[in-house]
C-alpha cells in the first residue's frame, strides 16, 4: 500500500487535497484549555506551536539573549498554565500568556543581569569610521542583520523596564493600547506616554548610528 | 475609534504615538492633525516613528532551532508535571514518579500474575492450560539533562552520552584574559560553540579548567 507521504509522481498535489480535507478546523484558545484541563497532552503542543513565536519575540525583546528568552518562555506557560484562574474570564489567553512571561523575562534578567552582549561598549562598533551613520539602503554598506538586530536589543536596554515592557508587548507582542493596558494595570493613556517616550529615546539612539 | 474615558487625558506628545497607531478617537485624531499642519517638530517626530516602526519587524530576533524549541515545551511539560497541571500519563512521560523498591514491584507483578492465573483455574478448571498474562508494560523513564548530574565520566564515554552534560574535569580557577590561551575549541552536545571572551582589553575576569598536562598533545 502507497503511503501517502513517499509518493513521488504526480502525488504531491493529491496528498495536499487529502491532508487539507482530513485537518481538523482549529480549535480557538478555550477549547484548547479546556482539553489540556482534560489532560490531552496534545492540546498543550497546539498551544505551544500558536503562542511560542509570539513569547519568545517578547521574551527576546526583553532579554537580548535566546537562552535566556527561551526560559523566560518556559517559565511563563508553566505559570501561566498553573494560574488559569488568574485570566479567566477576564481576557484572551494570549493577553494572559504574553502578560506572564514579560514578567517571566523581566525577573529572569533582573536576576541575570541583560547579558554582556548587550553592554553598550559594544556599540562604538556600529558606527562608521568616517563619521557618517550607515543607510539601510544602501546593501554594500548596510549592517549585517545580526549586528542591526544587536544594535537594536543595545537601543532597547537604554529603555527603563515600563518602557521597554509596554513598547515590547505593542510592538512585538501585537497587543492592542487596551490589551497593554490591561497587562499592565495602567490607563491606555499612560500606555500612550511610554509608547512615545520609549520611542523617542529609541530612535534617537539609533539615529547616531543608523539612517532611519 | 472608541476608548473608554475613564482614563485621564493623554498629553499632548503622547497623542503623537496614538496618531502613529491609529488608536485615537476622531477629535484627538482632527486636534493632531492641526497641530502637525502648523508644527514641523511634531511632524518630524511622527515620521521618524513610523520609520522606526517600519524598521522594527524585518529584524526579529534570531530563531530558535527546532531542537531548542523541543527542548523548551518537554521543559513546560516537565514543570507542569511538578506542579500537578498535567494528567498522569504525562507525568510518567515526562519525570520519574516516587516508585516503590523493586523487590516491592515485582513482588506485586508475580502475585498479580499468580492470581490471574488461579482465576481462570477456578473459573474454568476443564480449559487447557494457557500462559499467565504479561503484565502491563512499565512506563519508560525519560529524564532531560536537568534531571541528571554526572559526576565522573571517562573521556572515552563521553560521545556516547544520551542525557546530562560531561562534567567539567579537575579543579576551576578565576583567571584574567590575558592569562588564558585556547589550544582548541570543540562544539558540546548540541553543536554549539562557546563564546570566549579573551581578549585582553576585556576586564572580566573568567572560570577556566586548567589543561591537564596528561591530555597535551605531542609537538
Amino acid at each position: 500500500m502507497n503511503r501517502p507521504g513517499r509518493q513521488f509522481n504526480g502525488g504531491l498535489l493529491s496528498v495536499m487535497a487529502v491532508t487539507t480535507a482530513e485537518s481538523p478546523p482549529a480549535q480557538n484558545d478555550e477549547q484548547l484549555l479546556a482539553r489540556f484541563a482534560a489532560g490531552d497532552r496534545q492540546a498543550l503542543d497546539e498551544l505551544f506551536q500558536r503562542y511560542r513565536q509570539l513569547a519568545y519575540r517578547v521574551a527576546y525583546r526583553l532579554l537580548g539573549q535566546e537562552a535566556d528568552a527561551l526560559d523566560a518562555v518556559q517559565d511563563g506557560f508553566i505559570k501561566a498554565l498553573t494560574h488559569l484562574e488568574g485570566f479567566r474570564g477576564q481576557s484572551a489567553f494570549k493577553t494572559w500568556l504574553l502578560r506572564v512571561v514579560s514578567n517571566a523575562a523581566l525577573d529572569l534578567g533582573r536576576k541575570r543581569g541583560r547579558r554582556e552582549s548587550l553592554s553598550l561598549n559594544g556599540a562604538a562598533d556600529s558606527e562608521r569610521h568616517d563619521g557618517y551613520p550607515r543607510t539601510l539602503d544602501d546593501p554594500a554598506r548596510d549592517l549585517e542583520r545580526a549586528d542591526l538586530r544587536r544594535l537594536l536589543d543595545q537601543a532597547l536596554a537604554t529603555l527603563p523596564e515600563a518602557q521597554r515592557q509596554t513598547f515590547v508587548l505593542h510592538a512585538d507582542g501585537e497587543l492592542s493600547y487596551r490589551e497593554v493596558a490591561d497587562v499592565l494595570g495602567i490607563s491606555i493613556g499612560t500606555v500612550m506616554s511610554r509608547l512615545f517616550y520609549a520611542r523617542q529615546k529609541l530612535r534617537a539612539y539609533l539615529a547616531k548610528r543608523i539612517q532611519l | 475609534m472608541t476608548r473608554d474615558r475613564d482614563n485621564l487625558p493623554p498629553a499632548p506628545e503622547a497623542l503623537l504615538a496614538g496618531y502613529v497607531d491609529g488608536e485615537l478617537t476622531a477629535a484627538e485624531r482632527a486636534a493632531v492633525e492641526t497641530r502637525l499642519a502648523r508644527d514641523p517638530a511634531a511632524a518630524a517626530e511622527v515620521e521618524g516613528q513610523r520609520a522606526l516602526l517600519r524598521l522594527w519587524p524585518t529584524v526579529p530576533p534570531p530563531e530558535p532551532s527546532p531542537f531548542l524549541w523541543a527542548r523548551t515545551l518537554t521543559g513546560i511539560t516537565a514543570g507542569l508535571a511538578v506542579a500537578g497541571a498535567v494528567p498522569t500519563a504525562v507525568v510518567r512521560a515526562v519525570k520519574l514518579p516516587a516508585r516503590r523498591p523493586a523487590w516491592f514491584r515485582a513482588a506485586l507483578r508475580w502475585t498479580g500474575a499468580a492470581a490471574a492465573v488461579l482465576l481462570v483455574l477456578v473459573l474454568n478448571p476443564m480449559a487447557p492450560h494457557e500462559p499467565a498474562p504479561v503484565p502491563a508494560a512499565e512506563p519508560f523513564p525519560v529524564a532531560t539533562s536537568e534531571d541528571v548530574d554526572i559526576v565522573t565520566l571517562n573521556a572515552a564515554d563521553a560521545d556516547r552520552l544520551v542525557v546530562g552534560n560531561v562534567p567539567v574535569r579537575g579543579p576551576l580557577d578565576l583567571a584574567a584574559p590575558g592569562d588564558v590561551v585556547v589550544v582548541s575549541i570543540q562544539p558540546d552536545v548540541d553543536g554549539m560553540l562557546p563564546y570566549l571572551r579573551i581578549h585582553a582589553e576585556n576586564p572580566s575576569p573568567m572560570i577556566v579548567a586548567p589543561l591537564d598536562p596528561t591530555d597535551t598533545p605531542a609537538p
